[in-house]
């Protein structure tokens, strides 16, 4: 505190030593331009304390951590129930639900159990026409007990619980055609992708990467905000892209981008910008196809149009610390002459399971480790889209 | 092949030095250091026999203590005996309350237990954890780090040391020939194999000594930072070497530091607005002790501070009281302190601050602030210094020279006074933190 009493002690160290004023001055100088910064954040925090402005933020950060409570006791309800059934001498059953979407909004839902899975089986076919808006659907295969966040292309998020989603009774044929749309868009906006979101709370990052190879991360402390305020961001800078994929992933963990023409990037989550940012430089004619968050052990799989896969193992996976790279072919130019082209790229262990949706609309289950074994996947005509499982 | 080295043992600071015929090399015994080549006299002795010196003491003393657990038990610590009013005699047991998760105790003032160690009631040593330590077991322990510390920076081993030693130790002859030997044991203890001693003052003159051509009366003003020690001798001719007087007090460069605390930065901690509660007062009044700080981090310290933050009493200074007892701040505040302390010497004005973990202490000093926080000193050290001439049958016209040294001979005020009683061109200074152990490095090259 600065008494009038000490300032007339200084005018009298001023009086004694005339030198000793300059150094006296820049003291106080030097305290008064701190102090003025500190008012100035006081009074700015003043003013957010007044305007209730702070009491919407803790009421948002206690919703978001309501959120992310309600979403471990899903979580840990579905692992008790599993300990119940096997104590008492039975399997653990857990239901896994296959979505199949477009860009239109349609959202196919079908359930089947984990010990139901065998290796080529034909899970459903669709009808009718597959791609209406020229764009081939997509595939998840995640725990019915997840909750996903639909994220569309101009930035507009929302959340649901897989288990509300409508789901089709096995045997039946789908079709497009009066499907489900949970979410209905607004203007010109697409389903750019689905979310799972219950590892929410144990993730450091979401991570957005567009279809020309931009890629932008934001902190999951953010994530109160995004819900509340239903939007994330387009994580787009050309007029003509869009968002392709969002992923949770931690601070150590590897993004790994492939592109519809056979080239794969991978980059250190860490590192990853905030803002939107070209990572990888794409030819005109390329666009992104899988990004994939892979944790040490995995190996990267990239399955072609044919059903030839390409195998990266953790060895093989170069983290690149600069963007605008073009990232390494994955197949050689000859090869992507000849017009083979990658559907899709996941992070895979040899227990996972993969689902495969066929140009007749027939939609096949596949044991990675077989796939692995023989190196390409069973297929008629052309393969439209590829995900993979663990289970 | 082995050396014989100079040994300041100070009551607050030491150090070691080494002449190789032509220059002197003050060794920087104690690394990342303001002064590497001064290490404080502090010792302290972990419940596993471990032993740390200076700084590295003091840090792993606040590292070990602040906030730790406490769990007092009571232990019997012997008996009284009295007589009663009724004529009878009793035998009373006494018991201490002793905290059994102690890591450590810290040791300071050792060179004091040297002066203290002789005849009935004198200090013969104390019992740490499992061990019982005689003075001489304290003084070893501490040399034997110094010297393992300085044979790492020489790279070859100790044979032999000249340690310094004051006019006198004690009044008597016999405790003062009692302390030497005590300390000659210890350095025997350490693997020193030849010992000698050099008076301190003549050390801190031997410099200049050699310059001089014809005998001369000089007052040696030795201001460290425990104690100052000065002597009158007639230097020149050291066979006929006289030494007229010497003495001392125990104020010095600690005692300003805690001078500038109690009067200018207590306010920061709540002084003056914390009214008359005696619990928050005593708290407050503990700052300026640095070795008690640690011993307030307790739980209930802790709560006696929310519980008067939650009131409202001085919230925000009390805030930065609890930071600075809780959040490991303490050797920081004192480092501040000293260094502004030091600042004062070269220059008017000086800011001591401290800001982190909470703690926004600022506080502009002026060096007239300082002679004014330090006056009742200054009469005292002046008084000390007449006395001192007094005794020694000079009249003051009669001191050729003052040689003053040490950190603490730096501070104007002290060169003034010097300077007025006897002359502005009869005060010089000496080597300011290293004359001692700088003369006692050429005895020892000289003896060895």
């Amino acid at each position: 505190m600065i008494t009038s009493d000490k300032i007339e002690e200084w005018l009298k160290e001023v009086e004694q030593r005339p030198e000793s004023a300059p150094l006296i001055i820049q003291s106080i100088a030097n305290r008064l331009r701190d102090l003025a910064g500190w008012n100035e954040s006081l009074r700015a925090e003043n003013i957010a304390l007044i305007k209730g402005n702070r009491v919407e933020e803790y009421e948002q950060r206690i919703a978001h951590l309501e959120y992310q409570l309600d979403l471990l006791k899903r979580q840990v309800g579905s692992v008790l129930e599993g300990g119940e059934s096997q104590a008492g001498g039975l399997q653990p059953v857990e239901t896994i639900s296959l979505i199949v979407y477009n860009p239109l909004g349609n959202v196919l839902r079908y359930t089947f159990a984990s010990g139901e899975l065998a290796d080529g089986a034909v899970v459903g076919r669709l009808d009718g026409v597959l791609a209406p808006d020229g764009e081939p659907p997509r595939l998840l295969v995640i725990p019915s007990t997840e909750e996903l966040l639909f994220v569309f292309t101009y930035g507009r998020v929302a959340a649901y619980p897989v288990e509300s989603l409508l789901s089709v009774e096995p045997g039946e044929t789908w079709d497009w055609a009066g499907s489900p749309v949970p979410e209905a868009r607004r203007s010109k906006e697409m389903l750019a992708c689905l979310t799972p979101v219950a590892r929410l709370a144990l993730s450091e990052f979401f991570i957005q990467v567009s279809r020309r190879g931009y890629v932008k991360k934001i902190v999951t402390s953010m994530a109160a905000t995004i819900l509340s305020q239903h939007y994330i961001g387009t994580g787009t800078v050309l007029p003509v892209d869009k968002v392709f994929e969002t992923r949770l992933c931690g601070k150590e963990s590897r993004v790994v981008l492939v592109s519809h023409e056979g080239y794969l990037l991978c980059l250190d989550a860490g590192r990853l910008p905030f803002s939107v940012e070209e990572a990888m430089r794409l030819g005109v004619t390329d666009h992104l196809v899988g990004a994939a968050v892979a944790d040490p052990g995995k190996t990267i799989l990239a399955m072609t149009q044919i059903g030839k896969l390409v195998a990266l193992g953790d060895e093989e996976l170069e983290i690149t610390t600069l963007l605008k790279n073009r990232g390494k072919a994955i197949f050689s130019s000859q090869r992507r002459a000849q017009g083979v082209r990658v559907i899709g790229a996941a992070a895979v262990s040899e227990a996972d399971w993969a689902v495969a949706l066929h140009a007749d609309g027939q939609v096949t289950l596949h044991a990675v480790s077989s796939l692995l074994g023989r190196g390409t996947l069973p297929v008629a005509g052309e393969l439209l889209s590829f995900t993979t499982f663990s289970v | 092949m082995a050396l014989k080295v100079g040994l300041d043992f100070g009551t607050s600071n030491s150090g070691v030095a080494v002449y190789d015929g032509r220059q002197v090399h003050v060794l920087p015994i104690e690394r990342n250091s303001l002064l590497p080549e001064v290490v404080k006299t502090i010792l302290y002795i972990t419940r596993d026999e471990r032993h740390f010196i200076g700084k590295e003491a003091i840090e792993l003393y606040y590292k070990e203590n602040i906030n730790r657990q406490r769990r007092f038990v009571q232990k019997w610590a012997g008996e009284i005996d009295y007589h009663g009013s009724d004529g009878m005699y009793y035998v009373r047991d006494v018991f201490v309350h002793v905290d059994e998760l102690l890591p450590g105790r810290l040791m300071q003032y050792l060179k004091t237990a040297l002066r203290k160690s002789s005849g009935p009631g004198g200090y013969a040593g104390t019992q740490v954890f499992e061990r019982y330590y005689r003075t001489v077991d304290l003084v070893q322990a501490y040399l034997i780090e110094l010297k393992r510390r300085a044979e790492a920076i020489l790279g070859k081993p100790i044979r032999g040391v000249t340690i310094g030693r004051p006019v006198k130790f004690a009044e008597s002859s016999e405790a003062d020939s009692q302390a030497e030997a005590t300390l000659m044991q210890a350095a025997r203890g350490a693997g020193i194999q030849e010992v000698d001693f050099e008076l301190e003052p003549v050390a801190a003159a031997l410099f200049y000594e050699r310059s001089l051509d014809k005998p001369q009366n000089a007052l040696i003003f030795d201001f460290g930072g425990g104690t100052l020690d000065i002597a009158i001798l007639r230097l020149g001719d050291p066979s006929r070497r006289v030494v007229y007087a010497s003495g001392g007090i125990g104020i010095a460069g600690s005692d300003f530091d805690q001078a500038i605390i109690q009067q200018r930065l207590l306010s920061h901690f709540g002084l003056e607005q914390i009214g008359h509660s005696p619990e928050l007062l005593e708290l407050v009044q503990a700052v300026p002790d640095w070795a008690a700080l640690p011993e307030l981090s307790t739980p209930m310290i802790r709560n006696t501070l929310e519980q008067a933050i939650l009131k409202g009493i001085a919230p925000v200074r009390l805030k930065t009281l609890q930071a600075l007892i809780f959040n490991n701040l303490a050797f920081s505040f004192y480092n501040a302190v000293e260094a502004g302390k030091i600042a004062l010497s070269s220059q008017g004005a000086t800011v001591i601050a401290l800001q982190e973990q909470g703690i926004d202490l600022w506080e502009l000093y002026t060096r007239s602030q300082f002679e004014q926080d330090i006056r009742e000193q200054q009469i005292q050290i002046e008084q000390v210094l007449l006395d001192i001439v007094s005794a020694s049958g000079l009249e003051l016209d009669e001191i050729d020279v003052v040689v003053k040294t040490g950190g603490s001979s730096g501070i104007p005020v002290f060169t003034a006074m010097l300077q007025r009683i006897f002359g502005v061109g009869r005060v010089i200074e000496s080597n300011t933190f290293s004359s001692v152990v700088a003369g006692l490095a050429i005895r020892a090259y000289e003896t060895s």
